[in-house]
């Protein structure tokens, strides 16, 4: 039985749709990522999951138990805000306990409980200071302990490191890994990073508009996006995308200088259709002749960023590992992987198999 | 330790005073002055002899320091004056600040219908004059067989329309997410209330206590009007018996000996305002100039 389940989840504000059907099942012990631009919907499921925003239609299950009319503190998740949300005015031990306070837990044993969670997550040493008194990575540790406290079903994060700066941030990343590892709860995180995506979830969901485009693990949605949308949100670069004319099992690319490449698509033999390829399955060589300029690259130190303008007026990115590829303004000649380019229906956006 | 920050007089621009920073500082010096010239002469009127208060000329201290003034003031019952004035003070603050931070709550953080409509009758009602309804109150206070005591002097002044405002502009600002930790954490309403919300609001709550206390202890018409007995009466409605009359001996010495009374009354507020002045513009700039 799956840990979480969504329903058919809906949400709407004044008359305005913001979640359109939602149907998800979190196995116990998963690190799911809901990732997705600003405005999606995801942080609108997160909060719908722990309670602090009613369903319009569906149902949430944790448990097998349906959570339609249980309240946020009943329903055995356990939330870490954004900006931490710590209480100003209660040390970091009085923070991590007040959940318990509020459930009538003796001191004693709220005492022993934010000890346990505090040597996890070795904050032992500040059980006694304000939460102003802390830095940004020690907030964010204690209101994963005053989560961690409740021993929730469900972790609900929302955004948990986009306050942090990016060393911590990587730091961070690291640490919530071992943690899901280490206390084996079922762990929902929002955000809109894909990089955390990547390296955090088991199965990350990426929504759009409300909808869910495509759940799958971090490689699957690299590897085999479902659509426009997946396969450009997922990777960094994000995946380049050109016109091109499908006929007889060859695809012409205007954009390359008509250069043709095999395409072994089922759905449809000939017409227009987007194709698509990641920026490090292509080779670049500098060719006066070629019709692609070199509009600029960015060195990033062990990889290469060019910037391609097209003929056509399309562009795109090409990820290498010599630190030039050509001048700027120049000429040169790009070549696609065997293999590795993807096709897309330009009007539904659908991958083209 | 300093007891509050002193504000700078002077923040020059350029490290140097430029002519307009000096007519600042020379208006802000003449308000001032015109401000305390009558706290400084009522100062030292309590401690002239009585012959010595008209004169041709202002005169800024005594030609010959007495405590005669105090001495007669302290001949009537002003400690239990004092000692009820307190009483009705600080009761009455503290109702009024925890009502009105309440209410301030409720009107600012939650949803129920009605709820602009109530704080725009909150707000009309200070275009009510107090002489319109104090005369319906009284009958009623003397109908419940309250005239002259405590609860007389005290539960009408509990509800305040201005404590409620400062709490509810300060509340208007208050993190959303901290009243959802606490919801996920089981508190309800009135424990994020009474638990997370209260204890940050210490800004408001101060400068409220501060404005409230002070129209409490000068509050003179409702006391006047309620207390008939001579030991129920408050500070401001004893001293008032002080006040020059034209044909009687209150004539004469009455200007020094009503200073020397006002001097009396006027220190618990003063004492207040000194010690809370820093929270006190904290709290009233609160809401207008936070970002």
């Amino acid at each position: 039985m799956a840990n979480l389940e969504l329903i058919g989840v809906e949400k709407n504000y004044a008359g305005t749709r913001v979640i359109h059907g939602i149907d998800l099942e979190v196995e116990h012990g998963e690190f799911v990522v809901f990732v997705g631009p600003s405005g999606c919907g995801k942080s609108t499921a997160l909060r719908m999951i722990c309670g602090l925003e009613t369903l319009s239609k569906g149902d949430i299950r944790i448990g097998g138990k349906s959570m339609r009319n249980i309240s946020p503190s009943k329903r055995g998740t356990a939330m870490v805000f954004q900006s931490y949300a710590l209480y100003p005015h209660m040390s970091v031990a009085e923070n991590m306990a007040f959940s318990m306070r509020m459930e009538g837990i003796p001191k004693a044993e709220r005492r022993k409980k934010v000890a346990e969670v505090a040597r996890i997550l070795q904050l032992d040493e500040l059980l006694d200071r304000k939460p102003k008194e802390l830095s940004g990575g020690q907030r964010q540790r204690v209101a994963i302990g005053r989560a961690i406290v409740r021993k929730p079903e469900v972790f609900l994060f929302d955004e948990p490191l986009s306050n942090l700066d990016a060393e911590l941030r990587v730091q961070m990343r690291m640490e919530l890994a071992r943690l899901h590892k280490e206390i084996d709860a079922t762990m929902i995180y929002v955000t809109h990073d894909q990089v955390e995506a990547m390296t955090l979830a088991d199965k990350i969901v990426v929504l759009r508009a409300g909808r869910i485009e495509q759940v799958g693990t971090p490689l699957e949605l690299y590897e085999n996006p479902c659509n426009v949308f997946v396969a450009g949100f997922i990777g960094t670069p994000s995946m380049n995308f050109l016109d091109g004319v499908l006929d007889g099992g060859k695809v012409r690319i205007p954009a390359l200088g008509n250069l043709e490449i095999p395409a072994e698509i089922n759905s449809k033999s000939s017409g227009d259709v987007v194709v698509g390829f990641r920026p490090h399955h292509v080779s670049v060589t500098e060719d006066t002749q070629a019709s692609l300029s070199l509009d600029l690259t960015e060195q990033l130190g062990g990889v290469t960023y060019s910037h391609l303008v097209a003929a056509t007026g399309e562009r795109i990115i090409v990820e290498t590992r010599e630190n030039t590829v050509g001048t700027p303004g120049g000429n040169v000649a790009i070549a696609i992987e065997l293999g590795k380019a993807m096709f897309f229906d330009p009007v539904s956006q659908e991958r083209l198999r | 330790m300093k007891m509050f920050d002193a504000p700078r007089v002077f923040a020059f621009r350029n490290g140097s005073p430029q002519l307009s920073d000096v007519a600042v500082w020379l208006i802000g010096m003449f308000v001032v002055f015109l401000w305390a010239m009558p706290f400084i002469w009522m100062v030292s009127t309590s401690f002239k002899l009585p012959e010595h208060v008209l004169t041709e000329d202002i005169e800024w201290l005594p030609r010959v320091w007495t405590l005669e003034n105090y001495r007669k003031v302290f001949e009537y019952p002003v400690l239990r004056w004092g000692l009820n004035s307190i009483i009705q003070a600080t009761v009455s603050t503290g109702l009024c600040v925890f009502f009105g931070a309440m209410a301030g709550y409720a009107l600012a953080r939650m949803r129920f219908p009605g709820n602009g409509l109530l704080f725009a009758l909150f707000i009309a009602s200070l275009m009510i004059p107090a002489e319109v309804t104090v005369v319906p109150l009284l009958l009623a206070i003397i109908k419940v067989g309250w005239a002259s005591t405590y609860q007389a002097l005290i539960l009408p002044t509990v509800a305040n329309v201005f404590s409620v405002y400062i709490f509810r502009q300060f509340f208007l600002t208050f993190p959303r997410e901290l009243e959802e930790a606490a919801r996920m954490d089981g508190a309800g309403p009135f424990r994020i209330f009474w638990l997370v919300a209260l204890p940050l609001a210490r800004a408001p709550a101060i400068a409220a206590t501060v404005i409230i206390f002070t129209l409490n202890w000068n509050n003179f018409l409702w006391p006047l009007l309620v207390t008939f007995d001579e030991s129920m009466k408050t500070l401001p409605v004893g001293v008032a018996q002080f006040a020059p009359v034209v044909g009687t001996h209150t004539q004469l010495e009455g200007f020094s000996v009503s200073m020397a009374a006002v001097t009396v009354l006027s220190i618990p507020s003063l004492v207040l305002f000194f010690f809370l002045q820093k929270y006190f513009i904290q709290g009233i700039s609160q809401g207008s100039v936070k970002s």
